[in-house]
């Protein structure tokens, strides 16, 4: 038998992670100071 | 004992003295031992406040957790990733701004000049934290690595607690803070190659990730969801059936709170070159954060396909799946990489507790005018007595993880909040620090001895992070206004354009 990750699970686990490595990429490129 | 393992262990060890020897030359000054000279640029600095971070914890504290929980394991991760990220956003730039504009190389050093205190209180007592807590800290790092030398060569715990210790107080004694960030750099590459490659030629063995989701499933589906704690009983994983628990969500992610009152990884944002650098930092920092906790999740996750039977000490699956899987070359590196996790993380404890001990004891009180040498000798004399102190805790044995924990709730608590208004509140008075501090330390020691509060289940750190807060706030709302010259020093730093690089003065 098949198994694989719920939704939630998914969602819960990378939202984040995928969320700091994006700010953190639009900060290097748009904070100016 | 193998010896093409030993071999590879001991040339790791020997090139990480050596590069203590060869800082030795170039630390002339306090600034140098302590900051090395704010001269860090974006990947030392990045790499070395991650390899401080994370201690042996992450190789062998996360996956054992997975392990025994499934996926609900990596609510922690996420805690962690989010509150690394948010450090660097929001602390590090400010607080290597001020501390470099009053002129502060240590925490304790930094919130007197932020204040003004000319009474040695807040300096005294942020240092007693400070070596209070370090000491629990370093001892639980100095048992981690004994363990990790007597399972990995079967030698005594006693001799792998020494050999251990004699190797870290060496180049922390030698090199100071140019050493361990150079070092730590090093460590903290060697440990995430290690992460990566482990779980990925187990995952590619069992056929990529849908191989892996359906091993797991076949032992326990809810290993899989994370919103399911799954627990070891009676040699099996079992679902509570209490299901998702909100306390212990909550707990599990608050440890990302900790992040803001960690003096060895606040010290790393001070000694960056300058806050031009922090942008790339601070993306370097999250990158390898974020993959480092994905891949020590996936060792845990692999760790559940490979032993049929749940392991005594779930915490040795990384060096179980290593010993097991490579051989003794690969595996002589695979192990030196937990201990150079557990190093780079003691090294530099090591370092703060002995700042506190030389800048924030000896200078004050005992000799206002030492000299820089003099200091650089004091501190490296309080390596070696903190270090012996911590091997004679470490003796008497205890919980590693429970230490870990409860140090970094203490420091979360006592200086999380403080740090991050003093940042960014100007209206916060000298008392409202002190308050905050004690608020935060006594809390974390209180919570657990009473029963009631204990039995809620909930991370010390939570309680003591949001009490600490609000007695700042409370008694600096109570207490007089600042001082104007501390409000427009405040305005100044805050203000400040930030372009202006710091020069490090090369002829000291």
């Amino acid at each position: 038998m098949d198994y694989s990750l719920s939704f939630t699970t998914w969602i819960c686990i990378f939202i984040p992670f995928i969320g700091i490595i994006s700010l953190s990429v639009l900060t290097l490129i748009f904070e100016k100071e | 004992m193998n010896t093409a393992t030993i071999i590879t262990f001991s040339v790791y060890l020997i090139g990480m003295l050596g590069i203590g020897l060869w800082t030795y030359r170039r630390t002339n000054t306090i600034s140098d031992y302590f900051l090395g000279g704010r001269s860090l640029n974006s990947w030392v600095a990045a790499m070395s406040a991650q390899a401080s971070d994370m201690s042996g914890w992450l190789l062998l504290g996360l996956p054992g957790a997975i392990y025994v929980s499934g996926l609900n394991g990596m609510w922690i991760a996420i805690g962690l990733a989010v509150g690394t990220y948010l450090n660097w956003q929001f602390v590090a730039k400010r607080l290597r701004k001020y501390t470099e504009a009053v002129n502060s190389i240590t925490i304790p050093d930094y919130f007197e000049s932020r204040f003004k205190d000319s009474t040695k209180t807040l300096r005294v007592i942020s240092a007693v934290t400070i070596i209070v807590f370090f000491l629990f800290y370093a001892s639980a790092g100095m048992v981690a690595g004994a363990v990790l030398f007597e399972q990995a060569f079967g030698i005594d715990f006693n001799l792998a607690l020494y050999i251990g210790a004699i190797v870290i107080v060496s180049y922390t004694f030698l090199g100071g803070f140019l050493a361990v960030s150079l070092t730590d750099f090093v460590q903290g590459i060697l440990m995430l190659c290690a992460l990566i490659f482990v779980p990925t030629l187990f995952i590619v063995s069992l056929g990529g990730l849908t191989g892996l989701w359906s091993s797991i499933g076949q032992v326990n589906v809810d290993l899989l969801d994370i919103m399911k704690p799954v627990g070891i009983e009676d040699s099996q994983w079992i679902t509570n059936v209490t299901s998702f628990s909100i306390i212990g969500t909550i707990s599990l992610l608050a440890w990302g709170l900790g992040y803001f009152g960690q003096p060895h990884i606040l010290t790393r944002f001070m000694s960056i070159r300058s806050v031009a650098e922090i942008p790339k930092a601070r993306l370097i920092a999250v990158v390898w954060v974020v993959l480092s906790l994905i891949s020590a999740g996936l060792i845990g996750l692999v760790a559940i396909t490979q032993f049929d039977v749940p392991l005594d000490n779930p915490e040795s699956v990384f060096i179980l799946l290593v010993q097991t899987l490579f051989n003794p070359w690969i595996a002589g590196i695979l192990l030196a990489a937990i201990l150079a996790a557990i190093m780079s993380t003691i090294d530099s404890q090591l370092l703060v507790s002995s700042s506190a001990v030389a800048e924030d004891f000896y200078k004050q009180i005992f000799r206002k005018n030492a000299s820089e040498k003099e200091l650089v000798w004091v501190s490296r004399s309080s390596v070696i007595f903190i270090s012996i102190l911590a091997v004679i805790l470490a003796k008497n044995g205890g919980n590693v993880l429970e230490l870990v924990s409860y140090a970094w709730a203490g420091f979360g608590a006592a200086f999380g909040p403080v740090i991050i208004l003093s940042l960014f509140w100007r209206r916060m008075t000298k008392n409202g620090a002190l308050a905050g501090i004690l608020t935060g330390a006594l809390t974390v020691i209180l919570w657990g001895n009473i029963k009631i509060l204990n039995s809620i289940g909930l991370y010390e750190l939570v309680p003591g992070f949001i009490l600490a807060w609000i007695a700042i706030v409370i008694v600096s709302l109570i207490d007089k206004d600042p001082s104007f010259e501390i409000k427009e020093e405040f305005n100044l730093v805050v203000n400040h354009s930030g372009e202006q690089r710091h020069e490090h003065n090369k002829s000291v």
